[in-house]
């Protein structure tokens, strides 16, 4: 395998961190979570115009003048019909944090509003939007924009798909290299890390879930052994390339996690779940203006802010290039237009559905029903779900069909963030080597380890934004290649016009 | 089409007949008839039929109207108080106080179902010392001292007509210096007072655990005038014809609970704090009359950990009952556990409710004060105890070997200072269990010469060791305030045992105490942002919330602060007034923003500037000439397809 600069700067940078993790945890913890809160308390206008400014630039693409513009030759046309598409879309955007947050958070929020008092009928309105705009448009156009960049690079203009191939030719000179590679070693850096604290949440969560199935004790060792068969899991799928395996687990975790909706929808207050999601439709709709923008200065709340909406939207931002690769491979020959919409706005008004059901029917509980439910989830997060499900028949098979799902979904997630980081070391190969993948599993299996061993899941979030806050440095650069790229773009061509 | 029309109306008529409506069940707000009432509802939704509950409504007048009123249908009454709000006189045979109630009943369009088994009749309840010294043992022991008594009824007793608070005054021939009315809800706080000598006298329920649990004499009635009172459900005749199977479906009720039953299950609620409705569940499910049907919420109760010997004293139920009050509709449950603080911290309970000297660790230096936790709340005091035999130290600083709690208790704690200050040199000699009784034996054994406790005021375990053995006494500690070693354990205070209060007391004895605190996990030094958003589920045990600190203050009312050796839970300080910040309290982030903008303007002039290599003028489908290192140059003819 050839060595890239980029593999190995990445490895330098990595390794030492995850041992720093494995050896002092506390002083990393420490020194990590102050540089953190530093730069989300210090900037935080501008993380949260960066992310809504991803809105409105989603927008003007799908609604402007480029929207035309196809995603790979003009007269390419879409690789998968429109509803594979879509099903495609879902199954990529589903994860286990759906299934973690979708009762924990509206609870949480309902029970704790920022600026005014809990458990009120206000509080919920405002618990279902406030987790809306952490799920909704702003994440899925955070994903939306990586998708495009780098589908539009490796299909209309040919490009490999790195992070660094919309700066190619920007600065010019000796020093574009070095930019380059800077820029994929960021990306690399702000992947590994969000994948290894996106999967130590699952591994703990996995734990409550054995837990209240089958009275596993919560302890270290539980969460160690559930890692371990995670990254046996995942290797295996990995290394062995059994694609068609992927896709059928794939399939049957969005079937399963639509029926536990199902049931909850049927089961639970039905009326009042479809209720709560047309009010928040709407209450999100008129709201997200002001909500893409709102940061309390006045109320001296940033650091509710920076804890919870910053914190989601800085840990897409670290997502993006990861499910980015995926929403690009399957969205070949789609118009800018078409790729806008069904890649935002379907997965949001999923999400609204979801949270609604999910949420929905836990503020139910919480108002109308026997309550204790924010309580329960104030004392811990992760078992959220598995109470809720208490409050429901047959809970025992909703919580190990929930447990299977979360734990499929952290294989998938994990396969394809090794996947993707192999790529991006091996200079964009779609076949990478396979040591390149052990390589990037096992560290990933390790950073996750550290975080879990350090017995303080804070230093996953501050790792995760640590490495997202130079990437969004890259992003800036990678949309400035992007606009120079489509202003290059003739104006008015229509499918039948090829290039000369 | 008209047939298939007509067909359809009929089918929905017949479904919106179908949709029946259902039956109201209510009960009265003593804890009591609240259980009574969830039993009922249950029976009744396990037979099917469906059931809207308004648990609690009132007290009995108010139950009493809504039912004649049509809008409750049963209620579980009891058959001396329909008699009272009959304005009829009272009759102490069961049997005969329902023949006396036929008739008005039968105009009233009323009727009483099955009895449940048990009678409650209202006793008056005092101290047992106080019985002891006055000799009470009827209710007409107390007229001649009723002048210097104070009695403490229920807001509903002194509101009753006939069998309330005026008669039972008048038929006795009793004038009482003061008479302390309370909220019906906080009828059991009665208990708490009478314990605590606010006051003397009290009418309470004979199926109110507390009487045996606290230790606490009865009077007799020696006159009539409480009627019986049978329990039983009581409905309307209207009730009965909108909901006919009612009485079948509460057969299996009758008879099936008597007043021990009772006992324990007003004891579930009132110590161990479950709601009651899920008692009421637990107790159907025994009787094998309702099994868990409809589904009932995961009962996992917010412990509170406390000494197994602290087990329904006075500071104890307290914080129970604040903690269930800041947390309403969350079941609240002591749990009993030798090592209160160590449940704490492994996360294992919640708050744990433990006598100040708990907060205080020794080390090598001295006691020092344990920073992983904080007091939230001041719930009682807890007396330091000195056992000694007869012919043992008359002080507490001439002991030889002391006797204390297993090493790490507060007693140990406490012992270990008082050695590390004493004039001679003293042992100790930890027990393998706390508590009087083993303190007590080892000082029978002449293992030791005195012997530590910390308990509450006159608690059980320690009444019963002086009790049982009269050799034992109380040591005195007042030459404590002359000693160094009061400056090492500045929570302790004095406190005076009066003769009474404990038995074998000859005379008043000086003793030490320290507050009894609700205690919950304090936050450890934190770095950075806050403990909230996602992914921030800390593995350690998470200190409670303000808003909990707070309501839990609130629900404990006016009472003394924690006091200032102790490590207060940050929300119940104070807050001063915010001085004005400075202008620009953050250069540092002044600096951050100025660097973005730099930036942002490098980023605004690469997008913009006539570029080196990419410049905006080539389009798609070229051959680049000038890129550099990059992405091929693809064809618009042959689109590179990237493999899956």
């Amino acid at each position: 395998m050839q060595i890239t600069p980029v593999f190995l700067i990445a490895l330098a940078i990595c390794v030492p961190v995850g041992l720093w993790g494995v050896v002092a945890p506390q002083a990393m913890a420490g020194s990590v979570l102050g540089l953190t809160a530093w730069f989300m308390v210090g900037a935080s206008w501008w993380w949260l115009a960066l992310c809504s400014g991803f809105v409105i630039f989603a927008a003007v693409l799908a609604l402007g003048p480029w929207g035309n513009i196809r995603l790979g030759a003009d007269d390419d046309r879409p690789e998968f019909s429109t509803v594979s598409w879509i099903a495609m879309l879902f199954a990529g955007g589903m994860g286990a944090g759906l299934l973690f947050w979708g009762v924990a958070e509206p609870v949480t929020h309902f029970a704790a509003p920022p600026g005014m008092e809990g458990g009120t009928a206000e509080a919920a309105r405002a618990a279902m939007v406030i987790t809306n705009l952490h799920w909704g448009l702003h994440a899925w156009s955070i994903y939306g924009i990586c998708a495009l960049i780098i589908a539009y690079f490796t299909y209309r203009r040919g490009g490999r798909p790195l992070i660094s191939t919309p700066l190619v030719g920007l600065i010019g000179g000796r020093a574009e290299r070095g930019v380059l590679v800077a820029a994929d070693v960021l990306g690399v850096v702000a992947v590994v890390f969000g994948l290894a604290g996106s999967l130590a949440m699952g591994a703990l969560q996995v734990r409550s879930g054995l837990a209240s199935v089958i009275d596993v004790p919560e302890t270290i060792g539980v969460a160690l052994a559930i890692l371990a068969v995670l990254y046996a899991a995942y290797m295996i799928s990995t290394l062995t390339g059994v694609e068609k395996g992927m896709k059928l687990l794939s399939n049957i975790n969005m079937v399963l996690a639509l029926a536990i909706m199902l049931f909850i929808m049927l089961v639970g207050p039905t009326a009042f779940i479809f209720e709560s999601a047309v009010d928040t439709l709407g209450a999100y709709v008129s709201q997200i203006v002001t909500l893409s923008f709102r940061l309390f200065p006045y109320e001296g709340l940033t650091e509710w802010s920076a804890s919870w909406t910053l914190t989601y939207l800085i840990w897409w931002l670290a997502w993006g290039p990861f499910v980015g690769v995926f929403i690009a491979r399957i969205s070949k020959g789609r118009t800018i237009r078409e790729f806008c919409a069904g890649v935002i706005l379907v997965p949001t008004l999923f999400s609204i559905l979801w949270f609604a059901v999910f949420g929905g029917a836990g503020i139910y509980v919480e108002l109308f029903g026997p309550g204790g439910l924010s309580a329960l989830v104030a004392d811990n997060v992760s078992e959220a779900l598995f109470a809720f499900f208490g409050y429901f028949p047959l809970a025992g098979l909703l919580s190990a069909a929930a447990l299977a799902l979360i734990f499929i979904f952290l294989v998938t997630s994990a396969d394809s963030g090794t996947f993707v980081l192999s790529m991006m070391t091996t200079d964009g190969r779609l076949e990478p080597p396979a040591s390149a993948k052990i390589v990037w599993g096992s560290l990933a299996a390790i950073i996750t380890a550290a975080t879990l061993l350090s017995t303080s899941v804070e230093v996953a979030r501050a790792m995760a934004t640590l490495g997202a806050i130079p990437f969004s440095a890259v992003l800036v650069l990678q949309i400035v290649g992007f606009l120079r790229a489509l202003a290059a773009e003739p104006a008015g061509r229509t499918p039948a016009e090829k290039a000369a | 089409m008209r047939g298939i029309t007509a067909l359809c109306l009929a089918a929905l008529l017949l479904l919106s007949a179908c949709t029946r409506t259902p039956v109201v069940v209510a009960s009265k707000d003593t804890v009591q008839d609240r259980i009574l009432g969830e039993m009922m509802a249950l029976t009744l939704e396990a037979r099917g039929l469906p059931v809207e509950r308004r648990i609690g409504l009132g007290d009995s007048a108010d139950a009493f109207q809504a039912l004649r009123a049509g809008d409750i249908d049963v209620y579980p009454e009891y058959s001396g108080t329909a008699l009272a709000l009959l304005d009829a006189p009272p009759e102490t045979d069961p049997g005969v106080v329902r023949a006396r109630l036929a008739a008005p009943f039968a105009a009233l369009g009323l009727e009483f179902l099955a009895p449940f088994g048990f009678e409650s009749r209202f006793v008056p309840v005092t101290r047992r010392a106080l019985a002891q010294g006055e000799r009470l043992a009827r209710v007409g022991d107390l007229a001649p001292i009723a002048g210097e008594l104070r009695l403490g009824v229920s807001r509903s007793f002194a509101e009753r007509p006939r069998d309330g608070l005026i008669g039972f005054l008048e038929q006795f021939g009793l004038d009482f210096r003061d008479v302390v009315v309370v909220g019906e809800e906080r009828r059991e706080s009665l208990y708490q007072m009478l314990v605590d000598e606010r006051i003397d006298v009290m009418i309470g329920f004979s199926t109110d655990p507390q009487i045996l649990d606290f230790g606490l004499a009865t009077l007799v009635v020696d006159m009539p005038f409480f009627p019986a009172y049978e329990a039983a459900p009581l409905t309307s005749d209207a009730a009965l014809s909108r909901h006919p199977g009612v009485p079948d479906a509460l057969a299996p009720l009758a008879g099936a609970i008597d007043a021990a039953t009772l006992r324990g299950l007003v004891r579930q609620v009132q110590v161990t704090g479950r709601t009651p409705r899920a008692v009421a569940a637990i107790a159907l499910a025994q009787l094998d009359i309702a099994g868990g049907g409809a589904a009932t919420p995961p009962e996992i109760p917010l412990a509170l950990a406390i000494d197994p010997l602290e087990l329904g004293s006075t500071p104890a139920n307290r914080a129970l009952d604040a903690v269930r009050t800041a947390m309403p509709g969350r079941a609240v449950a002591l749990a009993p556990t030798s090592r209160p603080l160590a449940a704490l911290a492994a996360g294992e309970t919640r708050m744990a409710v433990v006598p100040a000297a708990a907060h205080f660790r020794m080390t090598p230096g001295g006691a020092v004060r344990d920073e992983t936790v904080e007091a939230i709340g001041v719930v009682g005091r807890s007396v330091l105890y000195a056992f000694a035999a007869d012919e043992g130290p008359a002080r507490l600083g001439g002991a030889g070997v002391v006797a204390t709690g297993p090493e790490g208790s507060p007693s140990h704690l406490v012992a270990s200072v008082l050695a590390r200050h004493a004039e001679t040199a003293v042992m100790l000699a930890p027990q393998a269990e706390s508590g009087a009784a083993a303190v007590g034996a080892a000082i029978a054994d002449g293992a030791a010469d005195v012997g530590l406790v910390i308990a509450s005021r006159q608690r059980g375990d320690v009444v019963e060791a002086l009790r049982a053995d009269p050799s034992l006494r109380l040591v005195d500690a007042s030459a404590w305030w002359q000693g160094p070693a009061r400056l090492a354990l500045p929570f302790l205070a004095q406190a005076t045992l009066r003769p009474e209060t404990h038995p074998g007391l000859g005379r008043a004895v000086s003793v030490l105490s320290m507050q009894t605190v609700i205690t919950g996990p304090a936050p450890p030094e934190a770095a950075g942002l806050g403990r909230q958003g996602p992914i921030s589920f800390d593995m350690r045990v998470q200190p409670l919330t303000d808003t909990t600190v707070r309501a839990i203050d609130r629900a404990l009312g006016t009472r003394p602060d924690v006091g200032a050796s102790l490590r207060a839970a940050p929300a119940l300080a104070p807050r001063p007034p915010e001085a004005p910040t400075a202008r620009n309290p953050r250069p540092d982030q002044a600096l951050l923003t100025m660097g973005i903008f730099a930036y942002l303007a490098l980023a605004g002039w690469l997008l913009v500037r006539r570029g080196p290599g990419g410049s905006p003028r080539h389009g798609p489908g070229a051959r680049s000439t000038a890129g550099p290192s990059g992405g091929r140059p693809a064809s618009s003819s042959t689109p590179q397809t990237p493999e899956h």
